[in-house]
């Protein structure tokens, strides 16, 4: 039986992407310092993490003129997938764990 | 931190943007029951009633401007965090249309009946669109109540009037609860 944790992506699963991803999933756009100063990040941590999801294509990073200009972040049809899946496995594996106790 | 702390972790994170995005969303309520409430009047004192032909005209454009200027001048509002505009407009031009064919399809003035089923279907979906899930359920059985009554009724202006005004209460029911819900 193959244990449920062997499921999980390693490219979602870290903290802060994980909360990228759930930020993400209830917006549909999202400015780089409502992330920031919501998941409590330094701009150079988040800014590594935002281009880990973009390569693999689970986030979309656009820069807009807004007054100033502004960059803002967008979850792909991928990323929504990936974080409900990536809920879904963790939510097994805590299940399992209590089933074993 | 364990998987059972990260979980609770996300939740917390999905529930703070949901409400960072939800922030006063009691505001276009009341707005709109003011303006439903207009028009209920228009239709309960029979000295209002011409108003009432061209009542939504300027109602409309007005509510419409109301409800993005609340949205801008909404202090609480964290404009860093965006939803998407479309279901809105799509919800807008649902109502519109469903309003329309009411009035072209309908006979005499049971228009005026139709209009509030489709009210409260309408304003229901942009409630779900504002994470107002309850609320939403609560107009759905409104407009069921509204659409099992209707038939048994003879009088359109008099339901019509009581539909409004019941309707207008269910807003102004939710706009209590919706700022209830902020402040606690």
């Amino acid at each position: 039986m193959i244990h449920p944790a062997s499921d999980l992506d390693e490219v979602v699963h870290q903290r802060v992407r994980l909360g990228i991803l759930a930020v993400l999933a209830e917006a549909d756009r999202v400015e780089f310092t409502y992330l920031r100063d919501r998941l409590e990040v330094t701009d150079g941590n988040l800014n590594r993490h935002l281009q880990v999801l973009a390569d693999a294509g689970f986030i979309r990073i656009e820069k807009r003129p807004h007054g100033r200009s502004r960059t803002w972040i967008l979850a792909t049809k991928p990323g929504r997938v990936a974080l409900g899946l990536h809920l879904e496995r963790l939510q097994q594996i805590i299940d399992g764990a209590k089933e074993a106790q | 931190m364990n998987d059972a702390e990260l979980l609770d972790e996300l939740t917390a994170i999905r529930r703070r943007t949901q409400r960072d995005l939800n922030c006063g969303a009691w505001r276009w309520l009341l707005l709109w029951a003011g303006i439903f409430a207009g028009f209920v009047l228009t239709l309960a004192v029979p000295m209002l009633h011409p108003v009432a032909h061209w009542y939504w005209s300027a109602a409309v454009p007005l509510g419409l401007a109301g409800t993005v200027l609340v949205d801008l001048l909404n202090p609480e509002t964290d404009r860093r965090v965006r939803r998407a505009d479309w279901p809105y407009v799509a919800t807008t031009v649902g109502i519109t249309i469903a309003n329309v064919a009411g009035s072209l399809l309908l006979p005499g003035a049971w228009v005026l009946v139709w209009i509030w089923i489709v009210f409260a279907l309408g304003f229901a979906v942009l409630l779900r669109l504002e994470g107002e899930p309850r609320s939403a359920r609560a107009l759905v059985a409104l407009a069921g109540v509204y659409g099992v009554v209707a038939p048994l009724t003879r009088d359109a202006l008099s339901t019509s009037v009581v539909f409004g005004a019941v309707f207008v209460v269910a807003l102004l029911l939710g706009a209590a609860l919706g700022k209830l819900q902020e402040t606690t």
